[in-house]
């Protein structure tokens, strides 16, 4: 799942503006740091999930959210699942880096390189993402998303 | 779209499945414990979450289908100039490929190690701003039609010289 750990607030003030400029005119325009909704979105999952509210943190997929990874599709209850087992996994945090955002009045498609990490910081996984991000009710949620694990 | 990389054999095959489930685990967090979802029901939604105007679905329809025809004669070059002049190509075979020349060369290996023909399925399309999110399957054959590999993918384009082109690309093997 595609999160961004990182907020930089004066760039994201600037990036919103930006934004609402460009969504007003109805283009897609490329920039690296996220949109304060969406934002806003993946720091209440990692709220969320560091308090093992799966219920809270499953908000941030749509009802009809689709994971693609190699070999398998997740549907939402396989995701759910994954995101119950994360603790048991060791995962405590994640970090993000190489963001793009491409910007639509509904729709939003970031990329990235996402790291889990465990209890002493140590790098549990390393996936490149694309993920469609959908509004629904007002939220920005996950719709779509494709994972492709980086070797090490 | 497709992961035009050689598959690779034996134990490497196996050390990259279970590295792939290691890091899928943890990345979901951990995918690889959860149920086996229904692995085709992206497949059952066919074209159905569309948003974008009849005129730009027909559009990625048709460079798809110069995508396929390119590769059926062996057209590294013109293969490499769907992609956008940044065009990204990201799969599990290795680093991202970026930019023309390196695609270009990704395919010349392909076509070298067999790659002849491929089949492209677009299942769902979606408007992001002025450009277009194209979720689908895709397949790559031999001469003989044997499959050396499935995918699926989502795919962003991006409209640049007139013309829909690929901007990011990223494949999974299925």
């Amino acid at each position: 799942m595609a999160h961004s750990p990182r907020l930089h607030r004066s760039s994201v003030s600037k990036a919103a503006a930006g934004a609402a400029a460009v969504l007003a005119i109805g283009l897609a325009v490329a920039q690296v740091t996220a949109p304060a909704e969406l934002q806003a979105a993946v720091e209440k999952f990692r709220h969320d999930y560091k308090r093992n509210d799966v219920d809270s943190a499953m908000e941030l997929w749509t009802a009809s959210a689709k994971e693609i990874a190699p070999g398998r599709v997740l549907d939402l209850a396989a995701i759910r699942d994954s995101v119950r087992n994360g603790h048991r996994a060791g995962v405590v945090d994640f970090r993000e880096q190489d963001e793009e955002y491409f910007l639509g009045s509904d729709m939003i498609v970031k990329t990235c390189r996402h790291t889990t990490l465990g209890e002493s910081g140590e790098v549990l996984s390393d996936t490149r993402y694309m993920t469609l991000w959908k509004k629904v009710d007002g939220r920005w949620r996950i719709h779509r998303e494709i994972g492709i694990p980086v070797e090490r | 779209m497709l992961d035009p990389h050689r598959q690779r054999g034996g134990a490497g095959r196996a050390v990259a499945a279970a590295a792939a489930l290691a890091c899928l685990s943890a990345a979901l967090p951990l995918a690889a414990l959860a149920p086996r979802a229904d692995g085709d029901t992206i497949q059952t939604l066919a074209v159905a979450a569309i948003n974008p105007g009849a005129a730009d679905v027909q559009a990625i329809a048709a460079a798809n289908a110069d995508f396929v025809a390119a590769v059926r004669r062996r057209d590294s070059k013109a293969i490499a100039e769907m992609y956008t002049t940044d065009g990204m190509m990201v799969t599990p075979s290795g680093p991202p490929t970026r930019g023309r020349q390196a695609l270009r060369d990704v395919y010349d290996e392909a076509f070298e190690n067999g790659m002849a023909d491929a089949e492209i399925r677009t299942q769902e399309v979606y408007a992001v701003g002025d450009m277009i999110l194209d979720i689908g399957r895709g397949t790559v054959l031999t001469e003989k039609g044997e499959v050396l590999s499935n995918t699926r993918s989502m795919t962003l384009w991006k409209k640049e010289e007139g013309k829909w082109r690929i901007h990011r690309d990223y494949t999974v093997r299925q």
